[in-house]
């Protein structure tokens, strides 16, 4: 191997005074346009390197000039294995003591940029990843205009990628390192503009997402008792209804209707009603399960719908529980308030087909059966009214 | 208009009188809703009428108001930092109002700026063409300028000169106003840090 650099001082020993004045115009003029161009020679050895790239480098231009490119590149990507040679360049190679990766000697780097982008990691930083192009190969001397390009050598120029934000930031570039040509400045200033606007859509969504639950929480839910409202009801049979008809679960409706609430508006006045609904709602939650959802459908009528199949023993018992709360007496400022109640179910289980709207009538006519056999009892309804069936041994009416 | 330029005077008027004189000034304004959104677009007329009041409530010209306004966006740090991207020096900055108004395009495609035009004159001044289909700019931008002629360090006078009396107010063309600047010393003072990529979420 030769060594690094011989080629370099020989070559610039060589040269008369008038092409050293035309190459530092050359090198000037080539900084100002490829801030990070590298000039190799053929042994790979650097020749040349832009103002910017040896910031990148970050020493003095004599330690860079006359180096082997190996001793500050690896050509990998960032985090990946470092390239090797290909077999058809290393059975026509004669180097000896060679680890055989890319850019150890010119042939390599020059078969490897004439095919493909060349990606390199900083040897020093392996986390600064550059990628780069070949400008210009020259084959033979290149007489002229570009008196130091001799043959073999190799013209590379540099960009930062992708990477860009975060490598002008570690090296604190500033504007004056990159080309007037360069669109890095307004690459920056974009990436800058766009993540402050993401920021606001950020913010923007949020706020929307809120005003969105806020509104639904007020369109479903009933503001006196905060149980869900008629609307909510109807999503929820909707989705229950669409359960059970694929075989997932049933279900049953408990449906309440407040007696003798009507006396207590109109003699005890409206705040003691709405003392009493309220009531009414906490007791109904603190009676129902975790997944069975309570609802309040207008006026003194609540409807429930209770999950998980409930059979009758036990929708009697829970019926019998509710009546005992609405018996109980409550007292609003020194009046009692009398209330009771007359209970209706349904279960979706005695159905042969399913619609919300029968359901809802079934309930409301076995409700309505319940209030005509003297209220406070619960009745179990499904299908045509004749189907009304006495609430049998679990019928609250006969509970002390 | 964008909501972003209704919500950056709520801004300046919290963060220089408070909530409680913003929130009156809007009542003042007699304005719907609780704020602006900053991505949405709102009607002309309710900036004008926020500035309106907010002058009629603090008792100030407009024009000092607008000017004050200005000064406070570039004490922003994200507006501050947008605008040093137009030059690493005043003079650079001064050049790059060419193309202001297409380089906040390219952030936010709604925002309309005014048009802006810079020329310099024979005695060594600029003079800066602010063109918009609302008046009161020139002011904003005025005040744009001395915030950033102090953060790159530099001496400078500005002006506003008032709207050409006797100008046809039916003219449906943009309202023009003109501001001129004379740069007394680019390096009066040290500019303030700029680091080009400051990572992207640090303040």
């Amino acid at each position: 191997m030769s060594v690094p650099g011989e080629n370099t001082v020989t070559r610039l020993a060589a040269q008369p005074p008038p092409d050293r004045g035309a190459q530092a115009y050359w090198l000037t003029l080539l900084t100002g346009l490829l801030p990070m161009f590298l000039w190799l020679d053929e042994q790979a050895c650097i020749l040349g390197v832009g103002r910017t790239l040896r910031k990148v480098l970050g020493v003095p231009d004599a330690q860079i000039v006359g180096a082997p490119f190996s001793r500050f590149f690896s050509v990998a990507r960032r985090g990946g294995a470092v390239r090797m040679c290909p077999k058809e360049l290393r059975s026509s190679c004669g180097a000896v003591d060679c680890d055989r990766q890319v850019g150890r000697c010119g042939r390599s780097l020059g078969a490897m940029t004439a095919e493909e982008m060349l990606h390199v990691t900083l040897r020093m930083r392996p986390q600064v990843s550059l990628r780069g192009a070949l400008v210009g190969h020259a084959d033979q001397p290149v007489q002229g205009g570009a008196p130091t390009l001799a043959g073999g050598d190799m013209l590379l120029n540099f960009s930062f990628g992708i990477h860009l934000r975060e490598l002008v930031a570690e090296f604190d570039l500033t504007e004056h390192d990159f080309s007037a040509a360069d669109l890095a400045m307004e690459m920056l200033y974009l990436q800058e503009a766009k993540s402050l606007v993401l920021e606001e859509l950020r913010a923007l969504t949020g706020r929307l997402d809120q005003a969105r639950k806020a509104a639904e929480d007020q369109a479903l839910s009933d503001p006196l008792t905060k149980l869900a409202n008629r609307r909510a009801m109807a999503q929820a049979l909707a989705r229950a209804v669409d359960h059970a008809t694929n075989g997932l679960a049933n279900f049953a409706l408990l449906q309440i209707d407040l007696d003798h609430f009507k006396t207590i508006n109109d003699t005890q006045g409206h705040a003691a009603g709405d003392f009493v609904l309220q009531l009414v709602a906490r007791n109904l939650c603190e009676s129902v399960r975790g997944g069975d959802l309570v609802a309040r459908m207008g006026g003194d009528e609540f409807l429930v719908l209770l999950r998980g199949d409930p059979s009758r023993a036990e929708i009697g018992a829970l019926a019998a529980r509710i009546i005992e709360q609405l018996e109980a007496p409550k007292w609003y400022r020194g009046q009692e308030c009398l209330v009771s109640g007359s209970l209706g179910a349904v279960s979706s289980r005695d159905y042969e087909s399913l619609e919300v709207a029968a359901l809802q009538n079934d309930v409301d006519r076995a409700t309505y059966a319940a209030k005509a056999a003297g209220r406070g009892c619960l009745r179990f309804g499904s299908g045509p009214v004749e189907n009304v069936e006495d609430g049998s041994g679990a019928s609250p009416c006969s509970a002390p | 208009m964008l909501g972003l330029i209704n919500r950056s005077i709520e801004t300046f008027l919290t963060d220089t009188h408070g909530a409680a004189l913003c929130a009156r000034v809007r009542r003042r304004a007699d304005l719907p809703g609780e704020s602006y959104e900053p991505l949405l677009q709102y009607d002309d007329a309710q900036a004008l009428r926020l500035i309106d009041a907010a002058c009629d409530e603090l008792g100030r010209a407009r024009s000092e108001f607008l000017e004050d306004l200005g000064a406070h966006l570039c004490s922003r740090e994200a507006v501050r930092r947008l605008l040093r991207y137009g030059g690493c020096d005043y003079r650079g900055f001064l050049n790059s109002l060419n193309e202001l108004n297409d380089r906040a395009r390219m952030a936010i495609p709604d925002l309309k700026l005014p048009d802006l035009h810079l020329v310099a004159t024979q005695s060594g001044q600029f003079r800066l063409r602010v063109a918009a289909d609302l008046p009161g700019w020139g002011a904003v931008l005025a005040g744009i300028l001395r915030a950033m002629a102090d953060d790159y360090g530099s001496l400078a006078l500005i002006e506003v000169s008032p709207r050409v009396a006797g100008g046809d107010l039916r003219d449906p063309g943009p309202i023009a106003e003109t501001v001129t600047i004379q740069l007394l010393d680019a390096t009066h003072a040290e500019a303030r840090q700029f680091a080009l990529a400051r990572m992207i979420g640090e303040v």
